[in-house]
């Protein structure tokens, strides 16, 4: 081979420069402390990261949904946990004034508590989370029972999205646990007890005995539906967050730099680039006209 | 007598000779950078011989011509893979930038615009009745319009800029037709007159190469020497010493609205308006020009495309959901709203052309956001819808893990991350192909060097050589001058 100038000059730079580009692409890397620069780095593992993203970003919505969600049943919890507690009360006082024995100025207050009750109950059956009436339905933005105990909602079921393919109901329809019509449930049968205790009907007081134990059930059902629900949700929370974890993962794997790795091929490219340069010094000093005396 | 006249006659010529020996190595190493130059080298022959007693006697030498070391088949490789070479890179260039379009490795591109607009439908979803959460919604939604539009005008840039371009290789192909067909002209005078132009043919030589990274080209040598040039299926470019010329001609407006630069060629000596002129974009082979062209109406048209198909999926999908769901009490109408701004196909055949140029949230819905439908009525149910029904919102949200037939059954997150990793293995292909080019490049270069090159320490030894007998033959002429001196002497 025939060996001329260019032939020399040209390899040098060609390895100086190409010993510049890896040099200046590690440095970029460790710059920014990411392996994928730009697509064409990995282009799979972009296209890998671009979904794992995607997912991701739904994973963090369906925790988000969560929380929502549990907000509202534990609201709708508490909700049915203060009328729980009002209907031991009345029926209490069913179980108290089915003897007869007592006399009407007793009757009277009793007659009181019990409508004291009533008011309550209905606070709690327009219980709100927000601006949102809980047991409304879909008709959230108005209260589930008028003053005079008149159901004003709907059957609406509210979910929310917790998985691809999954959703959970947030909601209690009132209807559900405190009836729906005006001539029978809860609501009702509350009044009829006050109107039983007022006027002394023993008959309407035994009646309430019953009644006051349905609507206890009704309720008591509504929490068991409840606490069920809280408790799928928060499987599914851990489930969602080892999924986000393995994701985190992956898309670390794909996206962030190992810097040992990085730091150790720093010093390599160093090594190799220091070599070229002076490679290049001692062949550019080598030529005979450095040799002769003219 | 004689003898010492032809002597000093042959010392005369050998000082000659290697004067003219000493004036190429001159040549050679002035010209050891040049771009293209091939080493010249000055023939010394034996100047002949004249009859005598006992025998021929020598008469010296001369330099009967002046070679170039050049070896014509690298030499014609060299030109069509350095335009091959030019032609990759023009690409690879061209196609990084649409890659930089839709460098998502920092989290804010398409991908994170599509995900946020759907997690605003969850969100709504969980408090339907929510201004804060309706305004999200058609926030988000704008942010994913604005990310489409950018993506496009972005897109629009490059197709103009590319324009420029072929503009611009249109005028150095023009120049560099003239200059040869000028070298053409020079070039068959001094063969007429029977000189070797070695400089002459070097500088066609290089502007050949470099007509070659700008144009795919072939070409004839003719009995004079002249090149013609033949570009787009064998129209002639340069015909001996008359060149005609490319125009990049944007007279002819495409169906749509956008300008198209076609190339057309005026052929030596021909006359008219652009309109009579031949078209060859299409058919021009290689080089700068035919990437750019093939970038324009090819992968650029082609990632186009594929944006504009996604934002066609988007906006159908969205609207079709959209227009079946409920707004809130008091939005008017109640239903039947289209969210993102439909689309009005300018093409009955490609429905989803300029679709992300178009992309907008339709304006009754940022007036009003009560317009934005979660509610749905179904079944036996009567509007109007009830506030607090998220049914369509969740339907909504739920978009994305549903297939899309526009996109080829993908869900629209997935056709995303699909267009992103295809982007980039095109950049990265097209990389590639530049890099092994390059090492075609450098072998055949570095071929033609150890042929044609100029080597220093060659140049320096042959200096010396010359130098060396020329002081040889100098010397031979003051001895000659001694020894006359001598039989002039003689007779004192």
């Amino acid at each position: 081979m025939r060996v001329t100038d260019k032939i020399m000059y040209d390899q040098m730079r060609f390895s100086v420069m190409a010993n510049r580009d890896r040099l200046f692409a590690i440095q970029q890397r460790i710059a920014s402390n990411r392996k994928l620069t730009s697509l064409s780095d990995d282009p799979r593992g972009s296209e890998k990261a671009s979904r794992l993203k995607s997912t991701r970003s739904e994973l963090d919505q369906f925790h988000r949904n969560i929380r929502a969600g549990k907000t509202s049943l534990e609201l709708t919890g508490a909700a049915l946990q203060g009328v729980e507690d009002l209907l031991v009360r009345a029926k209490e006082i069913s179980v108290q004034f089915s003897s007869g024995e007592y006399s009407a100025g007793d009757r009277k207050l009793a007659a009181e508590e019990v409508a004291g009750i009533y008011r309550q109950v209905v606070s709690y059956a327009n219980a709100k989370n927000g601006s949102d009436y809980l047991f409304s339905g879909f008709g959230s933005g108005t209260p589930a029972y008028s003053a005079a105990g008149v159901w004003q909602g709907d059957a609406g079921v509210r979910e929310l999205r917790i998985g691809a393919s999954e959703r959970m109901a947030v909601n209690v329809t009132g209807a559900s646990v405190f009836g729906s019509s005006d001539s029978a449930g809860l609501m009702k049968d509350l009044r009829d007890f006050q109107a039983a205790l007022d006027a002394g009907d023993t008959a309407g007081i035994s009646n309430a005995m019953t009644t006051m134990d349905s609507g206890l059930n009704a309720v008591l059902s509504g929490l068991a539906d409840v606490g069920t629900r809280l408790k799928h949700v928060e499987v599914m929370d851990i489930a969602i967050g080892t999924m986000q974890t393995s994701i985190a993962t992956e898309l670390s794997g794909i996206e962030d730099l190992d810097i040992a790795e990085m730091a150790s091929e720093l010093a390599k490219q160093e090594a190799a680039y220091q070599a070229a340069v002076q490679v290049a010094g001692r062949v550019s000093s080598l030529s005979i006209l450095n040799g002769s005396s003219k | 007598m004689s003898g010492i006249y032809m002597a000093m006659e042959i010392a005369r010529k050998a000082m000659f000779a290697n004067q003219t020996a000493i004036q190429v190595t001159s040549h050679n190493i002035a010209n050891v950078n040049t771009p293209g130059y091939s080493r010249q080298e000055a023939i010394l022959t034996e100047a002949g011989a004249m009859s005598s007693s006992p025998g021929q006697l020598g008469m010296g030498s001369v330099v009967s011509g002046i070679r170039q070391q050049a070896d014509l088949l690298t030499e014609r490789q060299l030109v069509s893979e350095n335009g091959s070479y030019a032609s990759l890179d023009y690409t690879a260039r061209a196609i990084a930038q649409v890659e930089g379009i839709f460098n998502d490795t920092t989290g804010t591109g398409l991908e994170n615009r599509v995900s946020e607009f759907f997690n605003s439908w969850d969100d709504l979803s969980a408090n339907p009745q929510g201004t804060a959460e309706r305004q999200a919604v058609v926030s988000t939604a704008e942010l994913l319009a604005s990310e489409f539009r950018r993506i496009d005008s972005r897109l629009t840039t490059l197709k103009e800029n590319t324009n420029k371009d072929i503009v611009s290789i249109t005028g150095d192909v023009n120049r560099i037709a003239a200059q040869i067909a000028s070298l053409n002209g020079a070039i068959k005078a001094a063969l007429v007159q029977g000189q070797q132009p070695n400089d002459l043919l070097d500088q066609r030589g290089v502007l050949l190469k470099s007509l070659a990274e700008k144009i795919g080209y072939s070409s004839i040598t003719d009995s004079l020497g002249q090149v013609d040039i033949y570009v787009g299926n064998g129209r002639t470019l340069v015909d001996g010493e008359s060149a005609g010329s490319l125009v990049a001609d944007a007279s002819t407006p495409a169906p749509g609205s956008e300008l198209v630069y076609d190339v057309k060629i005026r052929l030596p000596g021909q006359t008219g308006p652009v309109q009579v002129l031949d078209t060859i974009t299409g058919s021009i082979s290689s080089g700068e020009l035919s990437s750019a062209v093939r970038f324009r109406d090819g992968y650029l048209t082609t990632v186009r495309d594929r944006v504009d198909q996604l934002a066609y999926a988007i906006n159908t999908q969205v609207n079709a959901l959209h227009s079946v769901g409920y707004g809130l009490p008091g939005g008017v109408p109640p239903t039947g709203v289209a969210f993102f701004t439909p689309l009005v196909p300018i093409d009955p055949l490609a429905p989803s052309k300029d679709a992300a140029r178009n992309f907008q949230v339709d304006a009754g819905i940022v007036s009003d956001l009560r317009r934005v439908a979660a509610a749905r009525v179904e079944g036996a149910e009567t509007p109007p819808a009830l506030p607090g029904d998220n049914r369509n919102a969740l339907l909504m949200a739920g978009l994305r893990n549903v297939s899309v037939a526009d996109l080829g059954d993908a869900t629209i997150p997935d056709y995303i991350a699909g267009m992103v990793g295809r982007i980039g293995s095109e950049t990265r292909g097209a990389d590639l192909d530049l890099q092994h080019q390059k090492v075609v490049v450098n072998y055949l270069e570095t071929r033609r060097e150890e042929v044609s090159g100029v080597s220093l320490d060659e140049e320096m030894t042959n200096l010396i050589k010359f130098q060396r007998a020329f002081e040889a033959s100098t010397k031979m002429v003051s001895l000659l001058d001694t020894l006359l001196d001598d039989v002039l002497n003689m007779k004192k």
